[in-house]
């Protein structure tokens, strides 16, 4: 069991090793401060009360796509027990349960946008313990109204006017902290609570923030939607909302003193993170330009000893030196670049000609192609010096028969054919093709060169600059430079006078940062004992839940399960096979019947052995309507109805399925059910 | 000599255009029609106009002014055809080699009696001979031009010469005095002359815009 002066010396024995100045007079004063000893004085059981719906009574007008509208009223008695609502996909049972959660919660999340508009008026009977009460939301032209009266009171009565209000609202901000007050009183459940940054870009800052009835009714609340609430994955990393619920449903007390070292912690380390970032950037900055300026007055101080000394300022010409190599290195570059671009360019010129020639030879070949066999044609029929006439028919037939010309004698030859033509054609074609080719790049390669050649000119010329400035401000003789010199001396004095003020400054804000890393470090060791402390306490609780899941679980489904531990995380592990895994990895289907075994086994733990804080009431929305197969789904209902009928009078079940199967197995008088074509409202 | 000219047939082919163009009509009843060139020389000042389509536009653009609508279309005509450095004909032998020798080409047609080569009573050295384009001639270089595309170009160029030619004809190709300042005749040989002839056409007519392939 947690109490102050355990989680004190605890807490002061563990720091002892790594920080031995923080002795236990530091812890317990640390502790004192942020009111944790006060916390564990009051931690008292507060009562814990039983929710029962006695009845839903929802009116409002229809409005149909076409315009028309249609008032409607739905009403519902109800009581301890299993009830259920057997409908088809859009027969209105999901909103039915939706409204009921309006009326307890405020939040309408779980009524259809389509349909909020045409609420007029949400009434639920219902009661906390022995205390009867009557929640009404009104929606009228001048928005929300309503509130919690005691009394079972029926829409009349309510209208008389008479009545003794619990919690009253106006709008729907005031509706949801009306109604959060009332049941957080009622039901004997305290807030938690526990840190986190803004979302928003520009709210970088730590928030704090609190648990709400309407977080806590996510424990009594099974939709389709989430597979994962209250069950907290160790593959999700640290679910701080659920792990809330969880302990407040199953009564861990101290997690209220828990939660709140934990925010102190949170708050602690960033505060400390915050001014140590702040302090350490001005320090370095500080520090550094010291470290400048000093350097800065000494070197002024040995050149205005070399002037009072006649020698020159230019004391060290090593800049003049690296300069001077490095401008020889680029010139002996400019020089190579120059070379390689004459020899590209001779290179481009000659490719330019060859290509030219080709082209050339392109179109002479086109017109040879073209006139070649029409000119050879051609028959010689005169002398061409006297023009004497000559026998054709004689010259032809003695060719044709002696295959050697008539003039030389030589062999006939075959005449090139246009195919030739065109083989000599396409070799040119291809010639060309690599000429250009050639061209491109070494008109690339030039372009590289001379950008080159270029920036290494400039380089060489801003080096030349330098150079030049150099020998003038050698020669120019140190009378400036004496005046100069003196008065940068002055500033530099200033400065470093008053930066050494500004540093002792600093010295005294590290003093108060060492106090926040102190704070830090016991509240957060303080923090991780208290849990472990009420974990270890809780254990058999955690236990039991487990035990009472993997029953559960089997019946529905899921028969491998070994068993569920909740481990000092509170994280959910499961065991299968003498494997562990985590909620993420099992099947959809499966998770759907994990999550009702969860609920079921949160209340029943409540309900069976009076631990807990647990409302004893639940309502699961279509349980896995497309996942879960027929045999599971009859195993659920089949458990719900035992349930129902062992622990009907201690609890309250509502239930919404659009599976007709379930009639046969749920008890007599439970269900009501709509035809294929029909709706609740 | 027909062995030194690189593709024999297109040249003859070219030559019977020039002649066809460039030769002056004649009829007589013995002969029909026929169309001659006084002399080989003026033969060889006409043909060199034609297979030099560079030196044309630069010698055009010598002595164009801004307000010449006409030389500038025919200009114009030049740069779009994108010929000016790629239909240049470029003879064997020497750069000096300004003239083609029509000797072999010259025997070629006339022993097909396409062409006949006569002796001329005419004084003068460059006036030995008149090269006639005979009516087998003209018919044939006729069919030449129907069946031969390519040769349309030679057409294009030779109707340009034959309506320039009575300035071109003063011209002296032995200096190319055209080409200055820009070039001269030795590099005009060898050197691409499209660009030299844009940036001439910008000085004198404005923007190549228009011209641009």
């Amino acid at each position: 069991m947690l109490s102050f002066e355990k989680l004190v010396s605890e807490t002061a024995q563990q720091l002892e090793k790594e920080h031995p100045e923080l002795g236990t007079e530091a812890v317990r004063e640390v502790l004192i401060d942020v009111g944790i000893d006060d916390m564990l004085r009051d931690a008292l059981p507060a009562p814990q009360g039983r929710l029962l719906v006695h009845s839903l009574q929802v009116t409002g007008i229809k409005q149909h796509a076409n315009g028309r509208t249609e008032p409607f009223r739905y009403e519902r008695v109800l009581g301890t027990g299993l009830w259920a609502w057997v409908g088809h996909n859009g027969s209105g049972k999901s909103t039915l349960l939706g409204c009921i959660l309006y009326a307890l919660t405020g939040s309408d999340s779980g009524i259809p946008k389509r349909i909020r508009p045409w609420l007029r008026e949400v009434l639920v009977q219902f009661s906390v313990g022995e205390l009867p009460f009557t929640s009404r939301i009104a929606r009228g032209d001048d928005g929300l109204k309503g509130g919690i009266y005691r009394g079972l009171l029926t829409h009349e009565q309510l209208e008389l006017g008479i009545l003794d209000a619990a919690a009253q609202f106006d709008g729907k901000e005031d509706l949801r902290d009306s109604i959060d007050r009332f049941f957080l009183q009622h039901l004997g459940i305290t807030t938690l609570r526990w840190t986190a940054h803004g979302a928003e870009k520009d709210d970088p800052d730590l928030h704090a923030h609190s648990t709400t009835w309407r977080t806590y009714a996510t424990a009594m609340h099974i939709d389709d939607d989430s597979y994962d609430y209250l069950i907290i994955d160790p593959a999700k990393g640290f679910g701080r909302q659920d792990r809330k619920i969880l302990e407040m449903m199953l009564g861990v007390e101290q997690s209220r003193i828990v939660s709140e070292i934990q925010v102190q912690a949170d708050f602690a380390k960033e505060a400390y993170m915050r001014a140590r970032t702040r302090l350490g950037g001005r320090r370095s900055n500080i520090e550094e330009q010291i470290i400048t300026l000093e350097k800065e007055a000494r070197e002024v101080a040995v050149a205005l000893d070399l002037i009072q000394n006649g020698q020159s300022v230019v004391a060290d010409d090593t800049p003049s030196t690296n300069r001077r190599e490095e401008r020889a290195v680029l010139l002996a570059k400019q020089n190579d670049l120059s070379e390689q671009i004459g020899s590209l360019n001779g290179q481009r010129v000659a490719v330019e000609r060859d290509l030219l020639e080709a082209e050339r030879e392109k179109i002479a070949l086109q017109e040879q192609t073209e006139v070649e066999y029409l000119v050879n044609s051609l028959i010689v029929t005169r002398c061409p010096h006297c023009e004497a006439t000559v026998n054709v028919d004689d010259r032809l037939s003695h060719e044709r028969s002696a295959h050697v010309c008539h003039v030389c004698t030589q062999p006939m030859q075959r005449t090139r054919t246009q195919a030739d033509m065109h083989t000599i054609m396409r070799e040119r074609d291809a010639e060309l093709g690599s000429l250009r080719g050639t061209l491109k790049r070494v008109q690339t390669d030039l372009v590289a060169l001379t950008q080159a050649l270029n920036d290494a000119r400039a380089l060489s010329g801003i080096l030349s600059k330098e150079l030049e400035n150099d020998v003038m401000q050698a020669r120019q003789g140190f009378n400036a430079s004496y005046a100069t010199l003196l008065v940068r001396k002055g500033q530099v004095e200033g400065q470093l006078e008053q930066l050494r003020a500004s540093a002792a400054e600093m010295h005294a804000e590290q003093v108060e940062i060492d106090a926040a890393a102190r704070w830090q470090i016991i509240l957060q060791s303080a923090a991780d004992i208290a849990d472990g402390t009420v974990f270890e306490t809780n254990e058999d609780l955690f236990k039991q839940l487990g035990a009472l899941v993997v029953s559960l679980a089997r019946q529905f489904g899921v028969p491998d399960l070994e068993e569920v531990l909740i481990d000092e995380k509170r994280y959910v592990r499961m065991c299968q096979d003498g494997m562990q895994f985590s909620h993420g990895d099992l099947a959809r289907s499966e998770r759907v019947k994990f999550k009702v075994a969860f609920h079921l086994a949160l209340m029943l733990l409540q309900v069976r052995q009076g631990i807990g804080r647990h409302p004893g009431f639940l309502i699961i929305d279509t349980p896995g309507t497309a996942e879960v197969n027929e045999a599971d789904f009859v195993a659920m209902t089949k458990d719900l109805a035992t349930i129902h009928n062992i622990y009907g009078d201690r609890l309250q079940i509502l239930l919404a399925t659009a599976r007709p199967e379930a009639l046969a197995h749920l008890p007599l008088g439970v269900a009501v059910a709509v035809g294929e074509d029909e709706t609740f409202f | 000599m027909i062995e030194q000219l690189t593709w024999f047939e297109r040249h003859v082919a070219r030559l019977l255009v020039v002649l066809y163009h460039g030769g002056r009509p004649v009829r007589s009843l013995l002969e029909g029609e026929t169309r001659q060139f006084d002399s080989v020389w003026e033969l060889q000042r006409f043909d060199f106009w034609v297979r030099e389509p560079g030196h044309l536009a630069l010698a055009l653009l010598d002595t164009a002014s801004a307000d010449d609508v006409e030389r500038r279309a025919t200009v114009d005509r030049m740069l779009l055809d994108d010929g000016l450095d790629t239909h240049r004909v470029a003879l064997p032998g020497a750069s000096y080699n300004t003239l083609a020798d029509f000797d072999a080409s010259v025997s070629f047609l006339t022993a097909r009696a396409l062409v006949a080569d006569r002796p001329s009573f005419t004084r003068g050295k460059n006036y030995a001979h008149q090269i006639v384009l005979e009516s087998a001639g003209i018919a044939f270089t006729e069919r030449l031009l129907a069946e031969c595309p390519s040769f349309a170009w030679y057409r294009q160029q030779c109707e340009t010469v034959a309506a320039y030619f009575t300035q071109l004809e003063l011209i002296d190709l032995t200096l190319m005095p055209y080409l200055a300042p820009e070039l001269t005749p030795i590099q005009a040989s060898s050197a691409r002359l499209a660009g030299v002839i844009r940036n001439r056409y910008e000085r004198i007519f404005g923007n190549t815009e228009h011209v641009v392939v």
